[in-house]
């Protein structure tokens, strides 16, 4: 695991169990000591994901399709966003702050 | 006699021993041979009982002799000893029992002896693993360095880069050609940092697609009119 100032900083998401940084072709350059570490199959699927939302186009802005994409699930969730030629993924806890409204 | 041989942790003792189990697949017994006697409790599984077990015995010396495989040593005088075994299978000279074979093995030579049961198998096993291991696994640091002339040198580059070219050229029509990465942020910890997309909008987007994808499974064809029609022609 490299100690970059770029992964120092990832530590410090709020609810974050496991981090996961690639470059442009998928492949793991930095990951945390936790649920990420060394997941490659993981990389793999998101990346195909980031492949996908690039190609969405929404219509907004040309340059930027998203800023942030979101995996969410019931108890965790996947964040992912772009920025200087590399991804980063963080999988955080998903805590209900608001009440479920039927 | 009085010899008594199995190991502290009840191996299997020596190979006789495992031909003879060999489709019982019991390991685990002790045999004791006390002044022929109490000879062969062989309990072959925990808590046998000791007539059930001379009787198992009787039935794997049959088997022995059957196969053959053991050369046989008289004991003493040419008999057997009390070994359970019917008068038609009364050992003598040249017709005693695989069980026998192992009496040779007295108290002090078991200590020094190595069978070739279990632990010599182990044994084996692991010198056929470090062999494989030492053939498998190539040392860097200890290869020659096999000096190359300098044509020989040139000659295998520019091969090489033709090869490479021609896989290139030949793939590159299939490659797909992948969409850049854009510029995208230049804080990445913040933007992951902030707050998850809200319990409410996940609902409504839960609740729009569940809609769209009931929508289209509700798409019917209504029939209106015949496709084929028959002409009028008088």
């Amino acid at each position: 695991m490299t100690t970059s100032p770029i992964t120092a900083s990832l530590d410090r998401v709020p609810d974050q169990v496991g981090y996961l940084v690639m470059n442009e072709d998928g492949a793991v350059m930095a990951s945390s000591g936790g649920e990420l570490e060394n997941d490659e199959a993981a990389a793999g699927v998101i990346m195909k994901m980031v492949d996908v939302a690039l190609r969405l186009q929404t219509g907004t802005d040309k340059q930027e399709p998203f800023k942030r994409l979101s995996v969410i699930y019931d108890e965790h969730m996947y964040m992912v966003t772009i920025s200087n030629q590399k991804i980063y993924v963080s999988k955080r806890t998903n805590e209900h702050h608001e009440p479920i409204t039927v | 006699m009085g010899c008594c041989f199995s190991n502290e942790e009840d191996e299997l003792l020596p190979v006789s021993l495992g031909y003879l189990w060999g489709y019982a697949k019991a390991y685990m017994f002790r045999v004791c041979i006390e002044g022929y006697q109490d000879l062969f409790s062989l309990c072959p599984y925990e808590g046998e009982s000791k007539g059930r077990s001379e009787t198992l015995l009787e039935h794997t010396v049959v088997v022995a002799l059957d196969l053959g495989m053991w050369s046989f040593k008289v004991l003493e005088g040419g008999r057997c000893p009390h070994l359970g075994l019917s008068e038609s299978t009364q050992c003598d000279n040249n017709n005693c029992t695989a069980t026998l074979a192992f009496l040779k093995y007295k108290c002090d030579d078991f200590a020094n002896h190595t069978p070739p049961g279990p632990k010599g198998d182990e044994q084996s096993a692991l010198n056929r693993i470090l062999h494989q291991t030492a053939n498998n696994v190539i040392d860097v640091s200890a290869i020659d360095h096999h000096s190359m002339e300098q044509h020989e040198y040139m000659d295998r580059a520019r091969q090489y880069s033709t090869r490479i070219a021609i896989v290139t050229s030949s793939s590159g029509g299939r490659l797909k050609k992948k969409t850049p990465l854009p510029q995208g942020t230049a804080t990445p910890q913040a933007v992951l940092a902030t707050d998850p997309i809200s319990q409410a909008d996940v609902q409504l987007m839960n609740k729009a697609a569940a809609y769209a994808a009931s929508a289209v499974s509700q798409v019917r064809v209504e029939h209106k009119e015949d496709l084929v029609v028959p002409f009028g022609i008088p």
